[in-house]
């Protein structure tokens, strides 16, 4: 397991990407040396803003040269309110890494990513091309608009196939209606899939190992109040923030 | 000279300031942020007989200034605590408060008797008869005065482990379970457990948690716990921990001037793993600040003479 820190940060940009989605970077070289893709942080929220706990978000990306981290959140409530309020050198505090992380050991996956749920695929493609491994990506999201997402990809190297629900300019369909079509065309190995429940739920059952990111409530992100609990398919329960947030699908029940 | 050293029920804390039950789990999870043996004592996650999966999700929810829980007391059973947990405190040389869970009298006397076998090793039992997330037992056992003083006699006469008896605020008169607590011969009390509550989801017009009800802790129940402390702690000769909302060492001050003889710490850790720390520093600037020498001299200053 990786050694946990707790560190105030200056926030270096934290900008609009699309609609409600924004980009928040900060600077941590211990952190930026030990996080592994799949893990995720607890970020401090603010009291006088009616919101006191932390709130879990994944780490989108690392910037090795720099040591920068970077989060891609979406606005929902009240706590990512407040992060979409945070300027340059504004203060944050950063609980992390946190949890486990993404299996690398294989060859040719396909990654499927809903809507916000993109957010831990990143840093995953990032290290997966350091093995020479150039996945396969599906990444879909409710509109063209919220595709914007995707671009932030494009500096990977991965083929990444686009749908949206509304019609557009892309793939018209969910993501896993694009799964299925690119399931009959392709030999993988693997599929490593994040986003709403509802998509986890529709992935193509397929024979091979496929990993899900899930979400759930969080207190303490550490595993210490047994909050964010899943159940699991022999009906015990594990926790997202200590035992995930990477399951391996067939084990855990999505739909509780 | 250490102003905050506390001799509570014969055993010798460093400090004041301890994890409460529930938040801390065993005291390996906040491990790089609080070594165990740097807080007053660990008070260990409820432990039942065997293991309980506890409740469906959601769990919690945060509300405002505080959070449901509703976790069920999902814990691996005493077996599993003794064996794996248990070493593991001792190694880091921490003060141990096992927190027991039952769902019949016989239940809490069986896992009381197991840690007899660790009189050396485990410094107090809190007997958790106030969880308001089990159906069965839990604040069943906490909420009528006879029940208490049975429940709690008949652990007294198999221990000989410090007793602590965790009472719930979800009750007409705390003052008169905590009299039917000390007359059972219980070392200590520690109050408040959590505040029963509900949170409905606007959208699905459904309760929000899977369990229905949950808990309600943090800083919004902080006056509800405090007004109990300095109610009990006037009421009663046993030492008082006091808990409930506690943030910062203002908050936990507070507690003691009500008359708590120490304090526990649990939501405000997931906010703040350093939080302990905090407070303890705090404590000791107030004491010199005020020419205090030791703890003791503010305890219950709300209301002495
Ligand atoms: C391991 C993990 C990683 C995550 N990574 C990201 C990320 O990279 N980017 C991102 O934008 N979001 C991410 N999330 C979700 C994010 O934590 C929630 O959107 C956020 O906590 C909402 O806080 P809020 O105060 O803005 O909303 P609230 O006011 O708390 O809630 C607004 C809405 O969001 C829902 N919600 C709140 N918390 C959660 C949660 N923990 N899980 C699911 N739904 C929730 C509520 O049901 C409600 O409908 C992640 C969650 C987890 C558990
Ligand atoms: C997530 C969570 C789990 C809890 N589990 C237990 C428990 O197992 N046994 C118990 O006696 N109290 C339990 N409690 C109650 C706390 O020990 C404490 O009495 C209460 O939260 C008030 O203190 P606080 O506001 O500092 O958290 C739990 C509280 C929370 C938030
Ligand atoms: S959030 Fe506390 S155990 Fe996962």
């Amino acid at each position: 397991m990786t050694k946990k820190m707790l560190f105030d940060t200056q926030i270096l940009t934290n900008e609009l990407i699309c609609d409600d989605v924004y980009l928040m970077k900060f600077k941590n070289e211990e952190f930026a040396k030990t996080v592994r893709p799949g893990q995720f942080v607890q970020v401090s929220t603010d009291f006088n803003n009616q919101t006191f706990l932390r709130r879990p978000i994944s780490i989108f990306d690392v910037e090795m040269e720099n040591n920068i981290i970077m989060l891609l959140y979406k606005v929902v409530g009240k706590g990512t309110k407040y992060f979409s309020s945070l300027k340059p050198n504004d203060n944050i505090n950063i609980l992390g890494p946190l949890g486990n992380s993404f299996s690398l050991e294989h060859n040719n996956p396909l990654i499927i990513g809903g809507g916000i749920g993109v957010a831990p695929l990143k840093y995953l493609v990032r290290e997966m091309n350091k093995n020479n491994i150039k996945p396969d990506l599906i990444l879909g999201f409710s509109c063209a608009e919220q595709a914007k997402m995707a671009r932030l990809f494009n500096d990977l190297d991965c083929n990444i196939n686009i749908c949206t629900d509304k019609k557009s300019e892309y793939f018209h369909g969910n993501s896993c209606q694009l799964a299925a079509v690119v399931l009959e065309d392709n030999q993988y190995d693997s599929i490593y899939a994040c986003g709403p429940n509802i998509m986890l739920q529709n992935i193509p059952q397929v024979s091979i190992p496929t990993y899900v990111s899930l979400e759930e409530y969080m207190a303490c992100g550490v595993g210490a109040c047994l909050g964010c609990a899943v159940k699991t398919t022999v009906g015990s329960y594990v926790h997202v923030c200590k035992d995930g947030p990477v399951f391996e699908a067939k084990g855990v029940i999505l739909n509780e | 000279m250490n102003k905050l050293k506390q001799t509570l029920f014969g055993v010798d804390f460093n400090n004041p300031v301890f994890s409460d039950s529930g938040t801390f789990g065993y005291g390996r999870d906040y491990e790089d942020f609080i070594p165990v043996n740097e807080i007053g004592a660990v008070v260990t996650k409820g432990t039942s007989l065997v293991e309980w999966k506890g409740n469906p999700a959601p769990r919690i929810y945060e509300t405002a200034a505080g959070m449901l829980n509703s976790i069920g007391l999902q814990n691996p059973g005493i077996e599993h605590f003794l064996l794996n947990d248990l070493p593991y405190l001792i190694e880091k040389n921490a003060k141990v408060i096992l927190n027991v869970a039952g769902h019949t009298a016989e239940q809490y006397e069986e896992i009381v008797t197991k840690c007899q076998d660790y009189t050396q090793q485990i410094h107090a039992l809190e007997i958790n008869i106030s969880c308001p997330n089990v159906t069965e037992g839990g604040m069943a056992f906490g909420t009528n005065p006879d029940i208490v003083y049975e429940l709690l006699t008949k652990l007294k006469k198999v221990s000989d482990i410090p007793l602590i008896a965790k009472l719930s605020p979800n009750v007409t008169d705390i003052v008169e379970i905590a009299k039917a607590a000390e007359s059972a011969q219980v070392d200590s009390l520690s109050l408040i457990n959590t505040l029963s509550g509900i949170a409905i989801d606007i959208k699905t017009k459904k309760p929000v948690l899977g369990n229905i009800y949950g808990g309600l802790s943090g800083p919004a129940i902080k006056p509800v716990a405090l007004k109990m402390v300095y109610q009990v702690s006037q009421a009663c000769k046993v030492p008082i921990i006091g808990m409930g909302g506690i943030m910062n060492s203002t908050d936990a001050i507070e507690f003691f001037l009500a008359g708590a003889s120490a304090i526990q710490v649990g939501t405000a850790v997931f906010v703040n793993p350093k939080v302990h720390h905090e407070i303890i520093k705090g404590i000791n600037q107030y004491l010199s600040d005020n020419n205090y020498t030791h703890l003791s001299d503010i305890i219950g200053l709300s209301w002495k003479e």
